[in-house]
């Protein structure tokens, strides 16, 4: 910890050389690293919630001071139609439930809370810091949703609005319920084994109970079992029914026969009085497969909640022109032949043609390349797509439903529905285990019923008791909770369980190139120069800050505060010029400096690399630097590619460009397959074709454009970054963007696999064991119930080993 | 041995409210945030601490 007097005390990064700025907290100057940081301290401090400091358990997130941009965005909120779209009204009062970033822990719960109960007009709020969720009831009359969200920001929290996820709508009422049957079934349970040990102990004949209290303990039992078999075990007839509605068979249909017949004939026995019970079986049975019914839940629910959170909702708005009148309205709205003006920074809201202006627009989201596309007067822009220069007016061509951005949508919504499932192992087994269970129990009826028919039904109630597939229908859920669980510490975010057991039959993968092989963002490959390069970037970066393009972003992290930037003059599509300290320098290609300073000679011939793109460092006399700037390749892609050749899984890359650059990439990484210039239908097809060829193929994406081909295959990652359609289209989504993650998934799904098999031997092998002295009457109750549990506890105790999966 | 005959129907009836506390429990989403509640009660809902206070802990 020597380095602590260099950490920001706020946020705990290091503080940049030239920045000294202190906030007083609790009467102790704290060093800050960046305004942003000195003004969510100050905020904290003036509301006197500084108890945030004392108590957090993590640092807090770097301070972003809001522009005025955000700002705007954050008052579109307010538009009636946009609001109505999260928000709903009970009574007086408005309710909403926010996603809230950098939640970490009760601290910052609290320091929420605290802030917004200073606000007049809202009526309550919590915050839930297991899912990062902010719920919120206030008077709308009195209070903007913007002002609520500014307040938040002042102290260094984002909050967005969401849209939850569908898996999520489910799972939420579905893990409560879980919960609830859960305890019905264990507090049952603790009461049933209490008589039924009572009557274990008088197995041996010696009568410490009298008849009468034995024939009570039953009727007692029979009494709370009601419960476990007709309330808590619901969900698994349900389950079968379904299953065989559909003419299949599942692991429930042989649980809902084991709990639906044990109990009958036990409760037959209560009253016929003959025979043994197996009431404490039943339950036991049920609590043990709630349990991990429930875990698997709670598991889906953490899931379904982190990758809807990552579903923000940004209103979409666009500013209508209405003769001299500007109006913000929703973007959905717009009808055709209407004019809207789009600023600098801001999303296209509409698929149009340009009325007046010229710029230069980044179609990212639809193409994934990163180079802006300039756009002249007449020329069509696209609903999503980023207007990067000049303010520019557009007339509506095509409303929201024709619009190139939605037919994308209903591509992937298609491909959806032909999504091919491929069955899991435990389904395949279920069949047999059915067919088994059935066959044994009947063969012992009848072998009985000729050899001595008062024992038949008791011994056949027996043989299904000792067959109760309990640890075997947690045999896959357990190991699929495990594995979930330590797949998120990896950094990706699994969807369902079952998607594992997909990962170890992937023979094909297919990889979209910008923003997912490649970074997506241009950083600097080389520079020649004959002076200081530190300086070179410095003085670039700070002429760089002033514009957008993505180019500019490469130099941000040379940004000196020291250096100063004046005179700053963008020429579109051929670079930027500047005054940096008393001298003017020019910065862009190679004919915008030459035009400037004359030759560039000494740097030779336009020889480029073509997978690259160049620019020029220049002053008013001569060319300083020549820098070559290019979409990296990520460092783990490689070794990823080479890791996935070693074990046989071929791959493709699908990209939308057409450029040199796709070439190059490909050959650097060995990539099997490379197709370039690709539309999201040519991907689609590409991948239907190798499907229908048999091959199992995976899709790595991050785009719009890549949403379909997610969709449409076998297993599909979205990158963290990528867009919101991708990674609800996804299986899994990779958090961090990192993609050695990958490699280690792979592992661990085979791993999940071989636990699996091995919950399945020990299950079906004790089983099996049990089979032939049930058969020959040789199972009294308690040995089946201590069987039963233990080879459950040894299963999940298997499956928990997946959790130190390195 | 009687007693037993009472006290029994006596745990089921206690287990029976135990079954609905845990209900409504449930309902009213105490189980939604396990994290956050136990760390709740360190927080002063105060004035923050008077200058003279030594026992500020560090962070």
């Amino acid at each position: 910890m020597s380095n602590k007097v260099q950490d920001c005390f706020h946020c705990g990064e290091s503080i940049p050389t030239g920045f000294v700025d202190t906030v007083e907290i609790d009467n102790k100057a704290r060093d800050m690293c960046c305004v942003g940081c000195v003004a969510v301290a100050q905020a904290i401090v003036d509301n006197q919630l500084t108890g945030y400091y004392r108590h957090r358990s993590e640092k807090g997130a770097r301070g972003v001071e809001l522009v005025p941009d955000e700002l705007r965005n954050l008052q579109s909120y307010d538009l009636t139609e946009i609001e109505q779209e999260f928000t709903y009204q009970s009574g007086e009062l408005k309710e909403v439930i926010l996603t809230v970033e950098n939640v970490s822990c009760a601290a910052c719960a609290w320091l929420i809370e605290r802030k917004l109960a200073t606000l007049d007009g809202v009526e309550q709020c919590s915050v839930n810091t297991s899912s990062a969720r902010l719920s919120l009831k206030w008077h709308h009359q009195s209070l903007k949703l913007s002002d609520i969200l500014l307040a938040l920001a002042q102290i260094g929290y984002k909050a967005y609005p969401f849209k939850a996820d569908v898996a999520e709508q489910n799972e939420v009422a579905n893990a409560k319920a879980y919960l609830r049957r859960l305890t019905i079934a264990g507090l049952a349970t603790m009461q049933i084994m209490m008589f039924a040990m009572a009557s274990y102990f008088d197995v041996g004949g010696a009568s410490s109970l009298s008849d009468g209290l034995e024939e009570y303990f039953r009727y007692v039992s029979l009494l709370l079992a009601l419960p476990v078999v007709f309330y808590s075990s619901l969900p698994f007839y349900q389950n079968a029914f379904s299953a065989l509605l559909a003419k299949r068979l599942n692991m429930d249909v042989p649980v809902s026969i084991a709990i639906l017949l044990a109990f009958a004939a036990s409760a037959y026995a209560t009253i016929s009085e003959q025979g043994d019970v197996y009431f404490e079986s039943v339950c036991m049975f049920a609590f043990f497969l709630l349990l991990g019914r429930y875990l698997e839940q709670a598991a889906k629910r953490k899931a379904a909640q982190s990758s809807s959170n990552l579903l923000r909702l940004i209103p979409s708005t666009a500013t209508l022109i209405d003769g001299n009148e500007f109006s913000s309205v929703p973007a959905k709205t717009l009808k055709r032949e209407q004019r809207v003006l789009v600023k600098p920074g801001e999303v296209i809201p509409c698929d149009g043609v340009i009325a007046v202006g010229r710029t230069s627009c980044n179609e990212a989201i639809l193409t994934g390349e990163q180079l802006p596309v300039s756009k002249l007067v007449d020329d069509w822009v696209f609903a999503s797509t980023i207007n990067n220069d000049q303010a520019i007016e557009v007339i509506v061509k095509e409303e929201r439903d024709q619009q190139l951005i939605t037919k994308i949508i209903d591509l992937q919504e298609q491909a959806a529905n032909d999504k091919p499932k491929l069955a899991t192992l435990a389904d395949t087994l279920s069949q047999y285990v059915v067919v088994g269970i059935l066959v044994l129990a009947t063969a012992t009826y009848i072998g009985w019923y000729f050899v001595a028919p008062e024992h038949a039904l008791w011994n056949a109630l027996a043989v299904l008791v000792a067959t109760c597939p309990c640890a075997l229908s947690l045999a896959t859920p357990s190991a699929y909770t495990a594995a979930t669980t330590r797949l998120q510490q990896f950094g990706l975010l699994a969807k369902q369980g079952k998607t594992l057991d997909t990962l170890t039959q992937i023979d094909h993968i297919c990889f979209d190139k910008t923003g997912t092989l490649t970074t997506g963002e241009f950083s600097i490959n080389a520079i020649s120069s004959e002076r200081n390069t530190e300086q070179i970037l410095a003085i670039i970066a700070s002429i760089e800050a002033h514009s957008n393009h993505p180019i500019a972003q490469a130099f941000s992290s040379h940004y000196d505060a020291t250096l100063e930037a004046n005179d700053v003059n963008t020429v579109q599509g051929s670079g930027i010029s500047a005054m940096v300290e008393g001298c003017q320098y020019f910065v862009g290609s190679q004919r915008f400096v030459e035009h400037h300073c004359g030759t560039s000679a000494q740097y030779g011939p336009r020889e480029y690399n073509n997978h690259s793109v160049v620019i020029f460092l220049a002053d008013e006399h001569t060319i300083i630097a020549r820098i070559e700037l290019s979409d990296q390749i990520r460092s783990e892609s490689s070794a990823l590619i080479s890791n996935l050749h070693d074990q046989a899984i071929k791959t493709s890359m699908l990209t939308g460009d057409n450029s040199a650059n796709a070439d190059y990439v490909g050959q650097q990484l060995a990539i099997d397959d490379i197709k370039q210039g690709q539309s999201p239908t040519d991907k689609l097809n590409y991948l239907k074709d190798l499907q229908q060829q048999g091959s199992i193929v995976a899709m790595f994406g991050d785009g719009v454009n890549d949403a379909p081909v997610l969709s449409q295959a076998h297993l599909s990652f979205a990158m963290g970054t990528g867009a919101d359609i991708a990674k609800s289209s996804a299986d899994i989504v990779i958090l961090h963007n990192d993609l050695s993650a990958i490699a280690k998934s792979i592992i661990l799904a085979k791993r999940t696999k071989r636990v699996i098999k091995q919950n399945f031997c020990w299950a079906l092998g004790y089983n099996l064991t049990a089979v032939p002295f049930a058969i020959a009457g040789y199972l009294p109750p308690y040995v089946a119930a201590i069987g039963m549990s233990i080879s459950s506890i040894i299963v999940v105790s298997n499956s928990l080993r997946l959790l130190k999966v390195k | 041995m009687n007693i037993i005959l009472i006290l029994i129907p006596v745990a089921i009836a206690i287990i029976a409210l135990a079954g609905y506390v845990f209900i409504w429990a449930v309902k009213s989403d105490q189980f939604e945030d396990l994290d956050r509640q136990g760390s709740n009660i360190l927080f002063d809902d105060d004035a923050p601490i008077k200058p003279d206070d030594k026992n500020t802990p560090e962070k």
